[in-house]
This record gives structure tokens, C-alpha cells and sequence, in this order.
């Protein structure tokens, strides 16, 4: 087998008609010169004009024969060597893509990326040339290195940036480099955590540069099972209150193979703890209440609870309700959530009258039935809402007075003349809207004699979450301060409506119960690069923040009216940062890359494979081409050949 | 003085003095004065003129009368009395005008012909010159008068190399038209055959003729400086062939010489002087080979 490792040095064999051009030129240009007589030479030339026509065509020849050994022996011609002990690894050109995306700079990973570059530079021989490419969504730094001590210093001065990845730009940068080169084999090599966002749309550059023979390697780095992360999560309540789910996403990426422990934070109100589905689901039993925190263990099908740290959780023992109403007018509101003494809902009715100085951390949320909109009401609503108390208004007759005037908020109905009675077909259920989540149309198809106020102007706060077929509104939640509100615009009786009469009504009310009740709390989310800032009420003695990476560093403390804020400003690497007041106390917080760059993201090397058939893992990688053949490069040899006529040139010449 | 007079002898220089008869004077002059000392003085037997006596001159031609008059020394110089018809044969055919040292054979020829004739007619000689390259192109019947110097060097100075050369053709022909015994002085590179030129020279000698050859050659002719391929042109037949020098060099050189020596040693045979005079040659030697010749014919 033979190959040329520069033919485009090939084309310099045209020069081997410069001889023959100037062997030709040199003939028709040979000077005249008078002699007195020739017949003495003619005798003589007799003799030598053989041998000189021999000799002028063996130079031309030798000539000719120089130059295209010296052009062969500079394209390096290679043969595959006949013995095992002659030749050598052919000369390759490489390209490596070290990733210096966010996600790399989790504890560890970059070290592991280093050594990787340090393992496949050295399993290359001494002919390969080499190029180092760090990326994230765009080249950070490229060099082409020449010795282990160029590597080195590449490798010390790569960081890790808080920018995303794109693949993309780093492969097309290193084809190109590649393409420019002249090697009997070219390889890239991807060291990465391989996000897939960062794989899009790689297709066709992957078929480019397998098309020109550029073999693709995979170092995929693998994270430790401490480096896993969310992005995020949410509660989803279901019915009956025993069945609380806990749906996380994104979803985990597990190697079924192989059991590690996952740690995560959650914040939230869950009761209970068990694992329902293999990857991203998880249902909570009730259980014990009170606060929680600890580890997720994934081991087989269990998921154990230990009471340790990284994540925390309130699970309540029962709801506490406040029902502002006149007296049995919101019977079947009351029975819904409270039909016995085992109830988890304990409800406590009041007048409107009795409602002033009462205390609003007392009670879970509220719900005001047909108490009109006047100024004391409003004052009333407004007060729960700003400390974060939930409220269900019910709509009925005392709220004929206040059509057309503003109800809460910018939320106003336009006449009172359309609080209509008539018969609803439903149109739209809003099943992103918590309660309503899997209830679609269910008992919620038609609603007879239902009066209801109609014509509602909304702030965009609010939205419809059930809509009758002709636009009416059935039930119309929203936000406001803290809290937030449910409004549903008909009484609850049956000279409003047949909704007590349906199955779903408890059903329903539970899960308005359940949605009122959850405060709503900004989930503590902290990013890489950001601050993290912890609120206190008290001043602590020696507060520090404890690393991912196990270094110390104290907090500096900002005080914001009566409360006190713990900060640790500029965090550089993501994962699990311990707040640590004082002895004895920790809490943890999460610091998180983005979601498309966090573990939960990447691909494994099996995954890449499926898609991109031609990627091969860089363990695979042989350090011989073509099976592990050697190669014998005909350099020299060619070398030789072409002083030898040079040589033989200047002897037959001088001759 | 002497070294002034001496120094026209060197070929180049006199090539570059205009005027035979200036030429002819001044070589000769520089060769007789170079001669004072040589065994040649004295030669001739009519007075000629005084010159100052010098060490080794014999006592017998002091002019003791002069020595009275001045209290100098001066010897007599005698002119020689002859009747000898010279006959200067010159080949002018175009391979005669081959030179490669800045003076041509031809003009070698010019120049000693000159010369010769000079001295020829200093001495009362008649000289007579002919002309040839194929035939006999010119011929002046040889004279002894004074003035016909000029006619001979009217002659040598339209001299321009032509036609090829066919020797022995020429030499037969002459044979017969020379009637009297002389002396035959031929000026030829030789370049013909070489049988043919032994036998038609040997003609003379048949007749009774002295004859002195000069052969003429370019430095060039002997020794082939070419270097690599060189397209040579014969100049008299124009035909052209390209040489590697470098090989045919040694064979060339080995090949002029033996013709050199061959001529040397066949006209030795047939009692003909023989004289290689290459352009680069001072004429005294040639000046020398004549008088040689003249003081045997004496």
C-alpha cells in the first residue's frame, strides 16, 4: 500500500523539463566560432561524437532524474512497512477541543479534561502535529503546539467561562486547521462533558469531516456523582392529599448500570417520601410532618429518606381556613373542606363584622363569601394578601352593589346587569393552573343555573382558568403582593349554581385549599457567577460559606431594615455552597450552572454514538494508522537517490 | 635604446603601428641592433656606413682613419654585395586570417614579409612576392632596386585573407615560372595535404632552389582552448561541425603536433629549412632563420 503524504509537492515535477528545456535551448544556442581549418578536428570528432551524444543524453537524464527524487523524497511517499521492525507511526495532525463551558467547572472536571489531553498527547509519536482549541460558545484560545512542555502551558492557562457551549464553531475552526494540513491521518478530538444543546445542528460538519477523512474521538468527561444538578422543580399536588407528587425536572440522567447518590435542594412543602418511577418521578406519601432535609438516595427501585442535609422541605400538619361569611350561607364550602373532625382542614367561620383584629399568620388563606367590595373588605383582602395569605373571594348578591366599580385590584366588573343566571357549557379548563391539573372537563362540562357576573376587565395579573363556550368566566385567578387569589364569580348555593351537586366540587376545593394555602416563596435559586444572599433576623458570631471545592470563605453581612443579609459574593463554581452561622448549623444552597449546561443535559458516549455513527471513543484510539501498521517513509531514501545523480552529474560532467 | 628597438619586434606591438614601411624599418632595425653581438655582423662586403665601436668587435674593420679625425673608435660596416633573388611566397587564403591573440596569421605574415623584404633589399637582394589561396592571385617579379620596396608593401597592405588554400597546386605552378635559382620563403599554416606540399616543395629543391618555410600557426591552433560543445566554422569552406572540447582536445593537440613534427623531419629530409613561427613569436626568430639560411647559401 502506498501513499503520498504531500502530493501537492507533486506538481513541482514539472521542473524536471527544465533540464530537457534547457538541453534543448543549449543546442541551438552553442556560440560559432571560426576556425582556421577543420580537417584535423574531423578526423578527431569522428572518434568522440558517439560518446559525447551519450554522455549529453545520460546528464540530461541525471538531471532530469535529481529533480524528481528531490520532489519525491518532499512529498513523503510512505509505504506500508513489509516487517514488523521497520517504520514508524505514520504522520498525523490533530486537532483537540478542550470544552471551557460553565458546566466544566465543576469541581473537578476541568482537571479531568486536562489529564485526558495530557493521556492522548502522549500516546501520540513525535510525527503528529498538533493543535489545542478551547471553546464554549465561541474560540477562547488556540495554539499549535509542538512539544508536552507547549501543552502544559496551554493546559495552565485555560479557564473555565461563564459562557454556554457551541460545539460547532470549535469543530468547523479545527477542519479548517486541518484541512490546510498535509497528514496521512487527521483526527479531532473532543474532550467535553457533551452537553446535548451543544450538539445541535452538528450533522452535517461531522459528515463534512468524515468525508474528508478526519477521524472524530470522544473524551467524554464524566462527572462525579457530588456534581449533579437541577435546574429547577415543582410541587404537584394531586388528590387525595396522602398522594403528593414531587415532580422534578429536568430529567435525571441515570445509568441504570451503576448506582451513585444523588444530591439536590429542594425547598418546598412535600409530605413524605417515595419513589414511584425509575427516572424523574417521585410520590410522596404522608408521613411524618414538620420540616425535612437530607439526601435522595437512588439505590435499585428505593429512594431512602435520611435525615441529613441538602434539601429541606415542610410537610404541615393540617390546613387552617378562614371563612369570612354570614351565617350558613357558605355551608357547602365549609362541609367541602371540613366534613368531619379527622379532617386536615380545619375551617373557622366569621362575620364580616368580627373580621377586624384578627390575625393573619393564624390561618393558611382565606375565603371571603359574598362580603362585597367595600372599602373595609378591600383593606381586609389587601392586609392577608401582603403577608403572603391566600384568598378565595365568592361571588354573590352583595357584590350586585359594587358592579362597575373596582373589586380588587384592576379587576372590575363592567356591569351588573350581566350577573345573569343561565345554563354554561364549558369551553376551556386551564390545566397549567395547579388545582385544575388533570381534571380537564371532568364534571365541569355543564353547569346549570348558574348566575354569574360576566363582563370582568382583568390587569395582566389575572387570567380565566375557566371559560364558559360563550367567553364567560367561571373562575379567574391571579396575584397580588404576596398572595394569591381565586376568584370565582357566583355564589356557591344552589340558587347560583349546580357545582355543589357534582363530584368534582370537593374534589375541587380541596385542591383550591392545597393551592391557597402554599405561600407564595421566590425559590432560592442562585447561578454561577451570581451572589448568594441569605436572610437572618438574628446577627450570627462567626459566618462562613463553605465551597464545593471545600474552601472557606466568611460572608459579609449587609443589614436591609430589621433584617440582616449573609453574602458571599461572585461564586465561581457551581454546586452545593454550605451557609454556615455557627456551630453546629448548616444551610445549604444550591448554586446552579444553567439548565442546558448541567449534567442532566449531556449525553452519554452511547447516546453520541446513535447519533453521530462515526464518533469513536478516544480509548479506542490506536496510535498506528490503518490497524496498527507501520509505515516506512521513502524520504530518505529518495534523498539518496538524488544526490547520488547529482553527484554522478558533476563527475560525468567534469569528465 | 636597444630595449626600444627590440620591443618592435614583439608582434602585438607592431600591430598596433600604422605603415609598413615604418614597420619593416623598425624590425629590422631592432633585430640588427640586437644583432651587434652576434656572429652574424660583418656580412656584408660594400661600406655601408661607421657605427661605434664596441667591445668584441674584431680589429680589422676599425677605421683607424676616422680614429685620427676624432680620437673615437668607429668600425666600418660593409653592405653585401648579391645577386640573389628572393621569392616571398604568401598564403593568403582565408584560413590565414584566423587569430586568436589580437593579430591574425595573415598580419603576422604582412608584418614579416615586410620585414624581410626590407632587409632583403637593404642587402641589394631582389625580392619578388607572390600572392596565392586556390591559384596564384598576385605576383611581383623580384627587384633589387631601392624603390621597390614600396611596391611589395603596396602589395602586403591590400592583403586580405581569402579562398581556400590549394598549396601544392600553386607551388607546381610557380616551380615553373621561377626560372633562375633564389630563394623560395614560403609563409603558410600548411593546412593542406600534407603529401602534396612535400612533393611540390621538393620540386624547388629539384631546381636548385633554397627554401625556407615558415609555418604559421595561431596559438590557438595548437593548443585548442575551446571549452565545452562549440560549433566550429571552417573559414575557407564555411562547413560547420560542433566539438565537445573537452574530448577532442587531447587527440587535436596529439594530432598538430605529430603534422608539427612529421613537417619538421620531411623537410629536414629534402634539405628545406623549416620554421614553426606561432603569432606570438618575435620575429627575430624568423629574421634569424633567414640570415641562418643566407649565411649557408654564402
Amino acid at each position: 500500500m502506498f501513499h503520498i503524504l504531500n502530493p501537492l509537492y507533486l506538481s513541482a515535477l514539472a521542473f524536471a523539463a527544465v533540464p530537457l528545456v534547457f538541453h534543448l535551448l543549449g543546442r541551438r544556442r552553442i556560440r560559432e566560432k571560426p576556425f582556421s581549418s577543420l580537417f584535423l578536428l574531423k578526423e578527431v570528432r569522428k572518434a568522440s561524437s558517439m560518446w559525447m551524444r551519450i554522455k549529453n543524453l545520460i546528464l540530461l537524464i541525471l538531471r532530469m532524474l535529481f529533480i524528481i527524487f528531490v520532489v519525491a523524497a518532499f512529498s513523503h511517499p510512505l509505504i506500508l512497512s513489509p516487517v514488523s521492525f521497520l517504520g514508524s507511526e505514520a504522520p498525523g495532525s490533530t486537532g483537540i477541543l478542550v470544552d471551557v463551558s460553565l458546566s466544566m467547572g465543576v469541581e473537578g472536571i476541568l482537571d479531568k479534561a486536562r489529564n485526558e489531553i495530557i493521556r492522548i498527547s502522549n500516546s501520540f509519536g513525535g510525527r503528529s502535529n498538533m493543535h489545542l482549541v478551547s471553546f464554549s460558545d465561541r474560540i477562547e484560545k488556540e495554539e499549535e503546539v509542538r512539544s508536552i512542555s507547549n501543552i502544559n502551558s496551554f493546559l495552565n492557562d485555560i479557564k473555565v467561562t461563564y459562557r454556554g457551549t457551541n460545539m460547532r464553531k470549535a469543530l468547523e475552526f479545527s477542519q479548517k486547521k486541518l484541512s490546510d494540513k498535509n497528514a496521512f491521518v487527521k483526527r479531532v478530538f473532543i474532550v467535553s462533558d457533551f452537553q446535548k444543546y451543544a450538539l445541535e445542528d452538528l450533522q452535517n460538519v461531522f459528515e463534512k469531516m468524515h468525508k474528508q477523512g478526519i477521524e472524530i474521538y470522544a473524551s467524554r468527561i464524566e462527572r462525579s456523582v457530588e456534581n449533579l444538578y437541577f435546574s429547577g422543580f415543582r410541587m404537584v399536588p394531586s388528590f387525595p392529599l396522602s398522594n403528593l407528587q414531587l415532580k422534578m425536572y429536568p430529567k435525571i440522567i441515570r445509568d441504570k448500570k451503576q448506582d451513585y447518590t444523588v444530591e439536590f435542594f429542594l425547598s418546598g412543602l412535600i409530605k413524605g417520601l417515595k419513589k414511584s418511577t425509575v427516572n424523574t418521578f417521585f410520590e410522596i406519601n404522608s408521613g411524618n410532618w414538620g420540616y425535612k432535609s437530607g439526601y435522595f438516595h437512588i439505590d435499585g427501585d428505593k429512594l431512602s429518606l435520611d435525615n441529613d442535609f441538602y434539601f429541606s422541605f415542610y410537610v404541615p400538619q393540617s390546613l387552617k381556613v378562614l371563612l369570612i361569611a354570614e351565617e350558613n350561607r357558605a355551608s357547602y364550602v365549609s362541609s367541602a373542606l371540613a366534613p368531619g373532625i379527622k379532617s386536615p382542614i380545619e375551617v373557622e367561620t366569621l362575620s364580616r363584622k368580627s373580621l377586624l383584629g384578627v390575625k393573619t399568620d393564624k390561618y393558611d388563606f382565606v375565603i371571603f363569601y359574598d362580603t362585597g367590595m367595600d372599602k373595609f373588605i378591600e383593606t381586609q383582602m389587601l392586609h392577608f394578601l401582603s403577608e403572603g395569605v391566600g384568598i378565595l373571594i365568592v361571588m354573590g348578591e352583595r357584590f350586585r352593589d359594587d358592579a362597575n366599580q373596582k373589586i380588587l385590584s384592576d379587576i372590575q366588573v363592567l356591569d351588573e346587569k350581566d350577573a345573569k343566571q343561565g345554563f354554561f357549557s364549558v369551553k376551556t379548563v386551564d390545566t397549567g393552573f395547579e388545582p385544575l391539573s388533570g381534571l380537564k372537563h371532568k364534571g365541569l362540562e355543564n353547569l346549570y343555573d348558574t348566575k354569574i357576573f360576566r363582563y370582568f376587565k382583568l390587569d395582566s395579573e389575572f387570567r380565566n382558568v375557566i371559560v364558559a363556550k360563550n367567553g364567560d368566566p367561571l373562575m379567574v385567578v391571579g396575584n397580588v403582593n404576596r398572595g394569591k387569589v381565586v376568584i370565582i364569580p357566583f355564589a356557591i348555593e344552589p340558587q347560583w349554581t349546580q357545582l355543589p351537586y357534582k363530584a368534582i366540587f370537593v374534589p375541587l376545593m380541596y385542591r383550591l385549599a392545597f393551592y391557597l394555602s402554599k405561600k407564595r416563596e421566590k425559590i432560592p435559586e442562585f447561578r454561577v457567577g451570581e451572589s448568594i444572599s441569605i436572610a437572618s433576623s438574628k446577627k450570627e458570631k462567626e459566618p462562613f460559606f463553605l465551597l464545593p471545592d471545600g474552601r472557606k470563605k466568611s460572608a459579609s453581612v449587609v443589614a436591609k431594615g430589621n433584617e440582616l443579609f449573609y453574602v458571599l459574593k461572585n461564586t465561581n463554581l457551581p454546586g452545593i455552597y454550605r451557609f454556615i452561622p455557627g456551630p453546629g448549623d448548616t444551610i445549604p444552597v444550591a448554586v446552579n450552572v444553567k439548565e442546558e449546561e448541567s449534567n442532566l443535559d449531556a449525553f452519554s458516549f452511547e447516546e453520541l454514538k446513535a447519533i453521530f455513527p462515526n464518533i469513536k471513543s478516544s480509548v479506542e484510539f490506536k496510535r498506528f494508522a490503518e490497524k496498527g501498521k507501520r509505515w516506512v517513509d521513502l524520504f530518505p531514501l529518495f534523498l539518496i537517490l538524488s544526490i547520488l545523480c547529482i553527484t554522478a552529474e558533476l563527475v560525468l560532467e567534469n569528465r | 635604446m636597444i630595449r626600444n628597438h627590440t620591443h618592435y619586434l614583439d608582434p602585438k606591438v607592431i600591430s598596433k603601428i600604422k605603415g609598413l614601411d615604418i614597420i619593416a624599418r623598425m624590425v629590422v632595425e631592432g633585430f640588427l641592433v640586437g644583432l651587434h653581438r652576434s656572429p652574424y655582423h660583418g656580412f656584408s662586403v660594400e661600406f655601408a656606413e661607421h657605427r661605434e665601436y664596441i667591445p668584441g668587435d674584431e680589429l680589422k674593420y676599425v677605421d683607424w682613419r676616422v680614429y685620427g679625425k676624432t680620437d673615437r673608435y668607429y668600425v666600418k660596416v660593409f653592405e653585401e654585395e648579391t645577386n640573389l633573388k628572393a621569392y616571398l611566397i604568401v598564403d593568403k587564403s582565408a584560413s590565414m586570417g584566423f587569430g586568436s591573440q589580437g593579430i591574425s596569421k595573415l598580419e603576422y605574415v604582412k608584418y614579416l614579409a615586410s620585414a624581410l623584404s626590407f632587409l632583403l633589399l637593404r642587402q641589394k637582394d631582389a625580392v619578388g612576392l607572390l600572392l596565392f589561396s586556390k591559384k596564384l592571385d598576385s605576383y611581383v617579379a623580384p627587384s633589387a632596386r631601392r624603390n621597390h620596396l614600396n611596391t611589395i608593401l603596396k602589395e602586403l597592405n591590400q592583403l586580405q585573407p581569402s579562398g581556400e588554400t590549394s598549396l601544392s597546386n600553386v607551388l607546381l605552378e610557380l616551380a615553373e615560372k621561377i626560372k633562375r635559382r633564389g630563394l623560395i620563403i614560403l609563409f603558410s599554416d600548411l593546412f593542406d595535404d600534407y603529401e602534396s606540399i612535400i612533393r611540390s616543395l621538393k620540386v624547388f629543391r629539384h631546381k636548385k632552389n633554397e627554401v625556407l618555410v615558415f609555418h604559421i600557426l595561431d596559438p590557438a591552433e595548437i593548443s585548442f582552448p575551446f571549452r565545452g560543445d562549440v560549433l566550429l566554422r571552417d573559414m575557407e569552406t564555411r562547413e560547420k561541425i560542433t566539438v565537445e572540447s573537452r574530448t577532442l582536445k587531447h587527440e587535436y593537440k596529439r594530432k598538430i603536433l605529430r603534422l608539427i613534427n612529421s613537417y619538421k623531419k620531411d623537410f629536414r629530409n629534402v634539405s628545406i629549412d623549416y620554421q614553426l613561427l606561432n603569432t606570438e613569436n618575435t620575429y627575430d626568430t624568423a629574421l634569424l632563420s633567414y640570415l641562418s639560411k643566407r649565411k649557408r647559401m654564402n
